[in-house]
Formats: structure tokens, sequence, C-alpha cells
């Protein structure tokens, strides 16, 4: 392999992951606009066959899912990767071999998505929303689609892992100085973008482990008639709308940074933007979701409040658009790139956002909701907004990233043509407000004809001004004129040089160089046995051989985690932990700070799944008693078990901090004990379940089935991911790791393990006792 | 830590299954009593995550992270059993 290929595969820099996200997230962007097209030829004129009504959904569902999931959102973290750490003045990422693997369980996952094209039976076709019960097996065939799901899945776990790396490298790792009030705009909303997606991608992840349950398993969740369909509805919008502002405040970002350097003159109320944001459109963007749901016949007094709150997040937005304006205001403006692109996102914005309001009323929303208003809103939003701001931030940044500067004339070309013709393509949407959005064609008995045929122009010469941006960046790669190390003036820490030990800002990239101790394949392999893993998932309720691919994944696995341990214990890889001294995180060690931080997703993942517990078991007319069915004494036992080997881990802690390496070691056995302990009676009760009692209990018996052996499932999922780190632990113990001094890979293990029993703690009343 | 701690915390958790078990026995399928032994459960993870898990002894920031999901989940429940006052 030569070595500017494994540089690229094993890198672990933030500005190589940076680039990477960059390419990978417009090579997605690509594939999402070339399914985008294929759509609008098909509606291009009425009862048109270019694409059959099946082609057409999976089209329309995969440009959804890509363009927002792995282009839109990824391009925000390319730049929260670059610029993050340049911008607060750290050397790198505070996790950088995760930062990789985010990336390449993003890159995988994204490849699996589209693999389901090419699958018997095609791709997902239940809209990017995967409303149920149109997304369960019975509807979509095939493995395409389980394969789609399970590529999502991937990319929830990628974002989580990302959110968890960059806020944890913003809260501890900021340069002597920087304290909050410096930290820059783009910094700003990249942490605000990823608190968001902090609880938001777990919701969407416990509803797919959900969907694939209920796909390859045979449970109920989504199928059954007790709300199945509800389920998913506020599992999946939970998620659903603060991704809009995933998508939407790194380019807000940007705009914060191009405003005052091409007005000349500070941002207007950066502080009352900086608190909008972060008091009131985070908090509430958790708090709209049911808006998308007005005509599910919820209950009035719950529309009457979510039509408030998403009045309410209006406002933030108001504030940061008139906080944007005033910094304009009797400024002396530079025209250039980066200033056009901001100054069209807002103006896109402000389209979208007026047409936003419309569908907060839920009387009006009745009428707007499914139809092509709501497309058009949308996409000003998510895309003009988005796009148009975060190309701003691409050209602002392009001189940083290459070292050189683009073409100016095509640039000016590139904005022009883009924004007339996105507005030709959107604009027309909203007088469709009568057409209902995901059909595949329609009767020439209106003029949505007319309005169709002009959409499907914008789209082509919107899709063509795209060609010119691609012209441009190979252009200033290899043509593009030698750039200053600060072309614009502008005055954030990434713009200069040679700050003494943050990472070199002003070189494209570092690959094999400043760290080249830290370079991995384990991220690259790890990602790839997942894919492998769950391409077998996907496959073998279809074809036999789906298992070999699923133990090849598994295989796979261990080669790699068994790697990732060795190179921990041979010093291969080594990421200082020391303790933060920058508030709010004082006393605390980056690790220590992260698990946290983790822990916090999996409190929200295993909370979603056993709130859908609680919600089918209310909405189901009978439920029958946990009497008949469970072994209450056995699940006493084995409460009392797990909660015994809590208190063998906190010994086997507490050892090592007095320096006992014997006792960390015979406790760690004993907690090792334990869990095997736990699982072996849990095994004992499944077994009795299948094969002992009459008639049998099984996940595809019925609800109780279902909800038991999912949760229980998933919590013995994770007492066997503890073992594991167990096994991990004695074997560094073994190589002579672990002091009195040097213990924080026992505590954090403690931590999880603990956090484990807290599950089981909730599990047992609600599956025992209930 | 101090091992009566960690002791005690166990002890506590484990009374608290006890007592949930032992109430269920009492009167099953009750609403009443299925509510008491939520507050019981959520009592038993209480104490583990403050004492057991430190969290007890965290800065504030990591107070409020944890407790931010729980709030949360709190929300998304309550809002989903009362979106639909009846069964389907």
């Amino acid at each position: 392999m030569s070595g500017w290929l494994r540089g690229w595969l094993t890198t672990t820099n933030h500005k190589d992951i940076g680039i990477l996200y960059f390419v990978g997230s417009l090579f997605f962007g690509v594939v999402g606009a070339v399914l985008a097209i294929l759509m609008r030829v098909q509606l291009f004129s009425p009862n048109n066959n270019f694409l059959s009504p099946a082609a057409y959904d999976q089209a329309l569902t995969l440009h959804g899912l890509i363009m927002i999931l792995w282009f839109l959102s990824p391009l925000g973290l390319a730049f929260g990767n670059y610029f993050v750490p340049l911008q607060i003045g750290a050397k790198d990422m505070a996790f950088p071999r995760l930062n990789a693997l985010s990336f390449w369980i993003y890159l995988v996952g994204g490849f699996l998505a589209i693999l389901g094209f090419f699958l018997p039976g095609g791709n997902a076709s239940s809209g990017w929303t995967v409303y149920e019960p149109l997304s369960g097996s019975q509807y979509l065939t095939g493995p395409g689609p389980t394969l789609a799901f399970a590529g999502l899945i991937m990319l929830g776990v990628s974002i989580t892992v990302s959110s968890v790396n960059i806020l944890v490298t913003v809260g501890y790792m900021r340069a002597p100085g920087i304290t909050w009030r410096k930290v820059p705009m783009l910094s700003w909303f990249i942490v605000f973008m990823l608190l968001q997606a902090l609880f938001a991608f777990p919701s969407l992840l416990a509803a797919l482990l959900l969907l694939e349950s209920d796909r390859v398993l045979g449970t109920f969740f989504f199928a059954s008639s007790s709300g199945g369909y509800i389920l998913w509805d506020d599992l999946f919008w939970f998620f659903g709308h603060p991704e809009v502002y995933v998508v939407l405040l790194p380019a807000f970002g940007m705009i914060a940074e191009i405003l005052p350097v091409f007005s000349n003159r500070p941002l207007s109320e950066r502080n009352l933007i900086l608190l909008a944001t972060g008091a009131l459109v985070v908090p509430l963007s958790y708090l709209v979701w049911e808006h998308h749901m007005f005509i599910t016949g919820i209950d009035l007094t719950e529309d009457e409040a979510f039509s408030l709150s998403t009045l309410l997040i209006s406002i933030p937005f108001d504030i940061i658009i008139l906080s944007f304006l005033k910094t304009l205001t009797k400024a002396t403006i530079r025209l250039s790139i980066p200033m056009l692109f901001a100054l069209g996102s807002i103006v896109l914005f402000i389209i979208g956002g007026i047409s936003g309001v419309f569908l907060s009323s839920f009387v009006l929303d009745v009428v707007f909701r499914g139809t092509y208003f709501v497309v058009a809103h949308l996409h000003y939003v998510m895309v003009g907004a988005a796009i148009f701001g975060l190309f701003g931030g691409l050209y602002y940044y392009l001189p940083k990233l290459t070292g050189r500067m683009y073409h100016e004339g095509l640039a000016k070309l590139h904005f022009a043509v883009s924004f007339i013709s996105f507005n030709i393509l959107y604009f027309p949407m909203f007088f469709l407000y009568e057409m209902p959005r995901r059909i595949y064609t329609y009767q020439a008995f209106s003029d949505w004809g007319l309005l169709n045929s002009i959409a499907t122009v914008g789209a082509f010469i919107f899709a063509g001004a795209q060609i010119l941006l691609v012209i441009n960046l190979v252009y200033t790669v290899w043509w593009g004129r030698i750039s200053l190390t600060n072309p614009w003036g502008a005055t954030t820490l990434e713009w200069v040089p040679n700050i003494m030990g943050a990472s070199q800002s002003h070189e494209p990239t570092h690959i094999g160089e400043a760290h080249s101790e830290l370079q991995s394949s384990r991220p690259v392999e790890l990602s790839v046995a997942i894919g492998v893993g769950f391409l077998g998932v996907a496959l073998l309720t279809y074809y036999a051989w789906g298992w070999l691919l699923l133990g090849l994944g598994f295989v796979l696995l261990g080669y790699t985690a068994v790697g990732w341990a060795r190179d921990d214990a041979n010093g291969v890889f080594h990421i200082a932990d020391e303790v933060s001294e920058t508030w709010p995180f004082n006393r605390i060690t980056k690790v220590r700070l992260g698990m946290w931080v983790f822990i916090a997703t999996e409190v929200f993942i295993f909370g979603a799944i056993l709130s859908t517990d609680i919600f089918i078991r209310v909405s189901t007319s009978s439920w029958p008693s946990s009497v008949g069915i469970q072994d209450i004494p056995l699940g006493l036992w084995e409460t009392v078990v797990l909660v015994t080997s809590g208190v063998t881990a906190l010994l086997a802690l507490e050892s090592i901090k007095s320096g006992d390496r014997r006792g960390l070691v015979r406790w760690l056995l004993a907690t090792m004990a334990l869990g095997a302990v736990f699982i072996a009676i849990n095994a004992y009760e499944w077994y009795n379940f299948f094969f002992v009692r009459v008639p049998s209990f099984t996940w595809a018996t019925g609800l109780p089935g279902s909800t038991y052996f999912f949760s229980v499932g998933l919590h013995s999922g994770h007492v066997l991911a503890g073992m594991a780190i167990i096994s991990y632990l004695l074997y560094r113990v073994k190589r002579g790791a672990y002091s009195k001094e040097s213990y924080s890979g026992v505590q954090n293990f403690v931590l999880f393990w603990l956090f484990v029993d807290v599950v089981w703690l909730f599990i047992f009343p609600l599956f025992y006792l209930a | 830590m101090k091992k009566t701690t960690i002791v005690g915390v166990w002890f506590v958790v484990v009374l608290s299954a006890l007592a949930e078990t032992i109430l269920y026995y009492l009167s099953p399928d009750a609403s009443v009593t299925e509510g008491v032994i939520g507050v019981i459960a959520a009592g038993a993870a209480t104490t583990t995550v403050a004492f057991s898990m430190g969290l007890k002894d965290e800065e504030g920031a990591v107070h409020y992270m944890v407790l931010v999901p729980v709030l949360l989940v709190a929300v998304l429940i309550i809002t989903m059993l009362f979106a639909y006052p009846v069964n389907f």
C-alpha cells in the first residue's frame, strides 16, 4: 500500500479527519443530488414514466437520508474537526483515535446505505422519515432496507461519538487564556450543534435498533396496533427536529465569522446571540418535536403546548438574524465571495423561517403538512440557509485549507447561478401547497405541471452550478495563486501562524509528520468489521451465507478489538490524561469527562427504550401479569448478583488506589465471575422461555416478549461488553499497567459497570414486578 | 471511597429490590403499587449514581450533563403517554 494511501487510512490528525469529512460529505452530496435530479425529471411533466413508482420512492428516500445525514450534518463536522482545535488553541481532538473512528464508521455506514440499491428488492422506500409501519418487513421486503437502516445506525454512532469528542475537546482542551468568552463564534456554534446531536441522535439510535429488531428478529414494536406508528413518530421526531438545527447552526457559526471580517466591524450583540442560541434554541429544540405530528390526532392540549413552543423558538432566531443585520448597518461592506454566500444564506433563511411560522399553527399545519409547501420550507432552511452558509465558510477557509486562493470569477458565477437557480427550484413549490409530497406522478388537471417544470429546470441549473464549485476546488488546489497567511484580515486564532503548543494551522495537512506516533489502522479496521457484520445481518434473513458474513464480522471485530487493546498496552498509541484546569470541568480528567458524556448518551438510549416499553404497555388494553411469566425470585437473585458485582468493582478500584495490584486482580476476577453468573442466569431464563415453557415465550410471540427480550438482551450485551473490558484491564495489569498514581482505566470501567447496574435497577421492576 | 459507603449503598439497593418484591407480592398489578415500586427503584438508582459512581463529588457541570437526559426522557415519556387519551 502506498505511503500516501496508508497515511490517509491511518491518520488521526484532526485536520486530516476534517479534510476527509469534507471529501466524504461532498461525495455523498453528489450522490444525493443525482437522486434529486432523477426525481425532478420524473416530476417534470404530468403522467411521466421516467421512473417506476418503486424507483421513485427509493430515490426520494435515499435522497433525503443522504442529503441530511451524510452530506449536511457531516459538512458541519468537517469544519468542526478542522477548525475548532485551531480556534481554541488545542493540539488535536481530545480523543484522536475515536475521531478517526467516527469518520470511518460514517463512511462505511454511507456505503451500506447506497449498497441497498444493488440488492434484490432495492433500497428503503418509506421516505427519509422512515415512517412506520411502512418501514416494517411486511411492506419493505428484501435486505436493502435493512442494510440502509443499519447504515443509519452506524451514522448515529458516528455522530454521537463525534459529539462526545468535540464537546470534551472544547470543554477541556482550550489553551490558557481562551476563556469561554473568547471562544470564537464558529466553535461556539459547533458546540451548540453538538449539544443537540448529543441527545437527538441517541433517540434515532434507539428507534433504529427497535426497527431492525422488528425487521430481523420479528419483534412487534412498530408493527403492533398498540400505537406502533405513533411510537416511531415520537422517537424519530425527537431526533428529527433538533437535527434541523444540527444542520443549520454550523452555517450560522460561519456567518458569524464572516460578517465581522467583511463588514470591518465587530459582530453586533455577540453575547445576545450566544445567549439566545444556548439558552433558547438548544433547550427548545428538544421541546417542539410534536409539531411534526399535529395531524396524527394528538391531544388538543399538547397541540397547543407544541404550537406555543414552536412559536417561541422563532424568537431566538429573530434575535440572531437581527443581530446579523445590525452588524451590517453603516458598515463598509466588502462583497467578497464568502460575504455573498453569507448574505444569501440570511435571505434564504428568512424566507424559510417565515414559512415555518405558518407550520407552527396546528390549524394551518393540517392544510400544509404533507404538501410541497413543507418541501419548499424545509429546503429553504436546511438546504438554502445551511448550504449557502457552509459554502461561504468553504470559500472563507479555502486559503487556510489549501494555502491557495480560489478563482474569483468562477466563485462569483457559482454564487449568482446558485442563488437564482435555488429560487427557481424551490420557490414554485410554495404554490404547490395542494400537491401531496412523495407522489411519483400527477394528473394534468391543474397548474402543477408548469410549476413542476419550472422547478425541474431550476434543479438542473442548480446542480450545474455546483460543478463550478468542483472546478474551482480543483483549480485552487492545482493552479490557485499562493495565498497570504491571513488574506481576509481575520482576527480569530486559526489565522494566526505559529501559536505555541497549538496545532499549526497554515500548512494544509500533516500526514505522517507531527502526528506520526498517533497513527492507527484500528479505526478503519473496526469500521469495516462493523460494516461486514451489518451486511451479514441484512442478508441472513434471505441468504444462509449472510450468517457467514455475520460470523466474519465478529471475527474481524474481535481481531480489531484485541489489536486496539494491544496498541494501548504497548504504548503504540498514547494520549496523556491529565486533570483539567478549565472551567467548568476543573479537577476531572479528560477520559473521565468523556466517560460521563458517553454515559449521558447511554442514559438517553436506555431511557428511550424503557419509555417505549412503558408506552406500549400502557397503550395495550390487556397485558399479562409477570407472575405467570417470570420467575420473580430468580430475578431478585440476578439483581443481588449484579449489585454485588458493583461492590467488587469498587473494591478493585480501591485496591489500586492504595497500590494493591494483587487486590485489583482479585476483585476484577470476582467482578468478572459475578458478571458471568448474571449472564448464566439470564441464559437459563431464556432457555426456559424458549424450550421448556408451554406455550413458549419468545420475542416473536407478542409485545410482552418483544419488550422483555429486547431490553434485557441490550442490557446483557452491555454486561458482556463490561466483561470484555475486564479482560482488557487484566491484560494491561499483566503488562505492568496501573498503579497508585495511574488508575484512570480502572476508574472509567467501574463507572461503566455501575451504570449497567443502575439500568438493571429499572429493568427488574419493569419486567419482573409489573 | 470508604468501604462502609460501598457496603452501605449495596445494602440500600438490595433492600430496595427486596422491598419492591414484597410490595409486588402483597398487591400485584395495582397501579399504586407500581408507582411506589417505581419510586423505590428511582431512589436506589439515584443512591448508586450519587455515591458509588461518585456523581456527588463531580463538578456541577457534570451533574447537569447527567440530569439533562433524565429530564428529556421524562419529557418524552410524559408527552407520549398523554398524547392519546385512550388505548389503541
